[in-house]
C-alpha cells in the first residue's frame, strides 16, 4: 500500500494570519476614536471588546486553526483537515474536480505564500496559506490530472 | 503559452465598478452650492478632477492586471490587482462556452466570452472576459475542437420563422416588458428633460380614458401597461431569437441566434443535464413543444437564449429532437396516477377559485359604489386560478413516469407550466420515494428526483403506485426499496433493519 504524506502549511503562514488580523484592528480602533471620546466609559467598553477579540483570534483561533491545517493528495482522492471548533475532514474524488484557482495576496507574497480553491460541483474546497512550493506542486498535479486523468508521481 | 491582454474596452468595464466615487464630487457640488456658489466649487474642483483620474487609473490597472492564456488542453487567467489569482479551466470540463457580440461593442470590434464549468457560482460565468473577436474566434474553435468520427456526420436545423415567433411570444413576460418601458421614459427624462417625460405619461392616460371601452379608466391603464409589456418583451425576444440555429456535432451542441446582439453558445453534450419540454396550457391546445436544454453556463443571464427546439408541433419536434439529440429519447408513461388522485393535483387551485370570486361578491356587497372596479379586479385576479386549475387537471392527465433503458422521463407540473423532463440515468443523484398517511390505503407515492449541477433541481412527481415506482428504479438502484416507507413501523429504523435482516434471509433460504 503507498505511503501518503500529509502536507502542513509553514509556520510563517500563522504569523502573516496574525499580522492580518494585528491590520484589521486598526479599523475597530478607529471607529472607536471616532464614535467616543478618548477613554470615556464607551470607549473602554468598546476597545475592551476589540482587543479581547483580537486576542482570541491572535491566542487561540489562528494557532488551532494552523495546527488542524493539513492536506493530502493520493492517486483518487485529496483529503484535507481543517476545522478550529469542529474538526472537519474533508475528501474530495479527483474525478470530481472542474478547476483549481491559486490566490496570493501582497502579504502573501512577502512572507512566500500561497492559497489553493479546489472547486468541484457544488462545493468549494480552500486550502489557505500553504508555501509557495507546496501550493504549485498541487495546482501542477490536480491540472495534470484534469489534463490525463493520472497524477504525475502518484500524489504527494 | 503566450500571454494576452482583453480588448481595451474591458478598463471601460472595470471602471464602471467604481463609478459610486462619483458620489464624492456630486457631493461636494452640492455642498459648495449651498456654502459658496461656483468660486467654491471651482476652487474645490482639483478633487473632482483627483477622483475622475483614480477611477481611470484603477481601470487601467485591473484591465493590465488580467492576462489570459489558452492552448487546446484549456485557458489559464491571471487576474487580480492586489490579491493576484490563477485560475486555470482545462476544455475537458467547460460544459458551455459562449461568445456574445453586443451591439455596442460592434463598433470596437470587442466580444464578451464566458466559459462556464459544473462547479462555481448559480449566477456568474467561472470566466467571463471582454476579447477582440478574432482572439474569441480562435479560443472559441481550439477549445471546442469536436471528436473525429468517420460515421458521425454534422447536423443542422433552422427553424422556421413561425415557429421562432412562437417561441417568442410563449417566452414573453409582461413584467420584464414593464421594468424596461419604465427604465426607458425614466431615462429619456433624465436625458431629454421631464417635460418630455410628463408628456409621454400625460398620452398615455389619455389614451387609457379615450380607450376605456366601458371599463374603469385605472383598470384599462392597467390592462393596457401589461399588455404593452408584453408586446415590448414579445420585441425584445423575437430581436433575440432571430437568426437562431442550432448545429449538432460529434460530441457539441451549437446554438446561435440573434441580430443587433449576436450569440453563440457551445454546449458540451456530456455536461447537459436533462431536456425539458415545456408546455403551457395554452401551446398544450395548440400541440406545440418546446425544448429547452439544462446545461450549466447555459442560460444563466437573463438575456440569454435558453430554448434549443422552439415552439413546434409534435410530429417536428420528434423529428427534431432525433437529429440533434438523440441520446435523449423520450418514453412513454410507465408509471402514472389512478383516478382517486385527482384530488391531489386539483386543491392547490380549488380554493382560490372558490374563495377569490366569494370575496369579489362580498366585497362588491360591501362597497356598492366600486362594484364596476371591484369586479374587473376580481375577475382579473380569478382567471389565473381558473387557468391554474385547467392546467392541474391537464398535468393529473399527463403526469408520471416512463423509463427506456437509458432514460427516464418524467412529466409533471410547476406552476404554470407542464414539464416533460428527459434524464440520463447516470445524472440522477437522488431518488426519494415519499408516501404519506392518506397514501398509504392504495400504496401511492410521490417520488422526487433530484439532478446535480452547479446547484440542485428538483423533479417531483405525484400519487404514483410504489409497486411501479421499485420496478422503474430499483433495477437501477437495490437500495430503493429502503428508501420506500410503508407502514406505521417502516419509520422507525430498528424495524428497517429487522425488515432487511429478513429479506437477505429470505433472498439466502432462496438460493438455497
Amino acid at each position: 500500500m503507498a505511503e501518503y504524506t500529509m502536507v502542513k502549511p509553514p509556520r510563517r503562514a500563522l504569523a502573516v494570519w496574525r499580522i492580518r488580523a494585528l491590520l484589521l484592528t486598526f479599523f475597530p480602533g478607529f471607529l472607536c476614536s471616532l464614535i467616543f471620546s478618548f477613554l470615556s466609559l464607551g470607549w473602554l467598553i468598546a476597545t475592551g471588546i476589540w482587543i479581547a477579540v483580537f486576542l482570541y483570534f491572535y491566542c487561540c483561533w489562528y494557532p488551532i486553526k494552523w495546527k488542524k491545517l493539513s492536506f493530502c493528495l493520493t492517486n483518487s482522492i485529496l483529503y484535507i483537515n481543517n476545522g478550529v471548533i469542529y474538526t472537519h475532514r474533508r475528501f474530495i474524488s479527483l474525478k470530481n474536480i472542474q478547476y483549481v484557482e491559486t490566490y496570493q495576496s501582497p502579504l502573501m507574497k512577502l512572507a512566500g505564500l500561497t492559497s489553493v480553491v479546489i472547486r468541484a460541483p457544488g462545493v468549494a474546497m480552500y486550502l489557505p496559506s500553504l508555501q509557495k512550493e507546496d501550493a504549485m506542486a498541487l495546482y501542477e498535479n490536480l491540472n495534470g490530472f484534469l489534463l490525463d486523468g493520472r497524477l504525475e508521481g502518484g500524489g504527494s | 503559452m503566450e500571454k494576452h491582454w482583453c480588448h481595451p474596452v474591458f478598463i471601460l468595464h472595470s471602471m464602471g465598478r467604481y463609478l459610486y466615487l462619483l458620489l464624492i464630487p456630486l457631493v461636494r457640488g452640492f455642498l459648495s452650492s449651498l456654502q459658496g456658489g461656483i468660486t467654491a466649487w471651482l476652487s474645490g474642483a482639483w478633487f473632482d478632477i483627483l477622483v475622475v483620474l483614480f477611477i481611470v487609473a484603477i481601470g487601467v490597472l485591473v484591465w493590465h492586471s488580467v492576462m489570459y492564456s489558452y492552448d487546446a488542453s484549456g485557458v489559464t487567467i491571471h487576474s487580480g490587482l492586489f490579491i493576484r489569482r490563477q485560475t486555470f479551466l482545462p476544455a475537458s470540463r467547460l460544459s458551455t462556452l459562449s461568445v456574445t457580440r453586443p451591439y455596442w461593442l460592434k463598433p470596437v470590434g470587442a466580444v464578451v466570452l464566458r466559459a462556464d464549468t459544473l462547479a462555481g457560482g448559480k449566477r456568474t460565468a467561472d470566466l467571463s472576459l471582454i476579447l477582440r473577436r478574432a482572439d474569441a474566434q480562435q479560443m472559441f474553435s481550439l477549445l471546442r475542437q469536436d471528436a473525429p468520427s468517420s460515421t458521425f456526420t454534422i447536423r443542422e436545423y433552422v427553424p422556421r420563422q413561425l415557429y421562432v415567433t412562437a417561441l417568442s411570444a410563449i417566452l414573453s413576460n409582461s413584467f420584464a416588458g414593464v421594468v424596461f418601458m419604465a427604465t426607458l421614459i425614466s431615462t429619456s427624462g433624465q436625458i431629454l428633460g421631464k417635460e418630455i417625460q410628463d408628456r409621454i405619461v400625460g398620452t398615455f392616460e389619455q389614451v387609457a380614458k379615450d380607450f376605456a371601452f366601458g371599463i374603469p379608466p385605472f383598470a384599462a391603464a392597467v390592462t393596457y401597461v401589461i399588455l404593452g409589456g408584453w408586446l415590448v418583451a414579445f420585441i425584445l425576444n423575437l430581436i433575440r431569437h432571430k437568426n437562431f440555429y442550432v448545429r449538432r456535432f460529434n460530441n457539441n451542441l451549437y446554438i446561435h441566434s440573434g441580430i443587433f446582439t449576436n450569440r453563440s453558445y457551445s454546449l458540451d453534450i456530456k455536461s447537459v443535464n436533462y431536456l425539458e419540454i415545456r408546455q403551457s396550457v395554452l401551446t398544450k391546445i395548440l400541440g406545440l413543444h418546446t425544448a429547452f436544454l439544462h446545461c450549466a453556463g447555459f442560460g444563466k443571464d437573463k438575456t440569454d437564449v435558453s430554448a434549443v427546439i422552439p415552439a413546434v408541433t409534435r410530429r417536428e419536434f420528434r423529428r427534431t429532437q432525433e437529429m440533434l439529440l438523440p441520446e435523449f429519447t423520450i418514453s412513454p408513461r410507465q408509471a402514472k396516477p389512478n383516478l382517486g388522485s385527482i384530488f391531489k393535483f386539483i386543491i392547490d387551485p380549488f380554493w382560490p377559485c372558490l374563495l377569490l370570486p366569494l370575496a369579489t361578491w362580498w366585497l362588491c356587497r360591501l362597497y356598492p359604489d366600486w362594484d364596476s372596479l371591484i369586479g374587473f379586479i376580481g375577475l382579473m385576479v380569478s382567471l389565473p386560478a381558473y387557468w391554474w386549475m385547467i392546467l392541474r387537471i391537464a398535468d393529473f392527465s399527463t403526469s408520471g413516469i416512463g423509463f427506456d433503458g437509458s432514460c427516464y422521463t418524467l412529466r409533471y407540473s410547476t406552476g404554470f407550466y407542464l414539464r416533460t423532463v428527459v434524464i440520463p440515468k447516470d445524472k440522477i443523484v437522488s431518488l426519494r420515494v415519499r408516501q404519506s398517511i392518506l397514501q398509504r390505503p392504495d400504496d401511492r407515492c410521490d417520488v422526487i428526483i433530484h439532478t446535480r449541477a452547479e446547484g440542485w433541481q428538483r423533479h417531483h412527481c405525484k400519487n404514483l403506485l410504489r409497486q411501479e415506482v421499485v420496478e422503474l428504479f430499483g433495477t437501477v438502484d437495490p437500495y430503493c426499496l429502503q428508501f420506500v416507507k410503508t407502514g406505521f413501523l417502516s419509520q422507525f429504523s430498528w424495524f428497517r433493519r429487522f425488515c432487511n435482516f429478513f429479506r437477505k434471509e429470505k433472498k439466502s433460504v432462496d438460493k438455497l
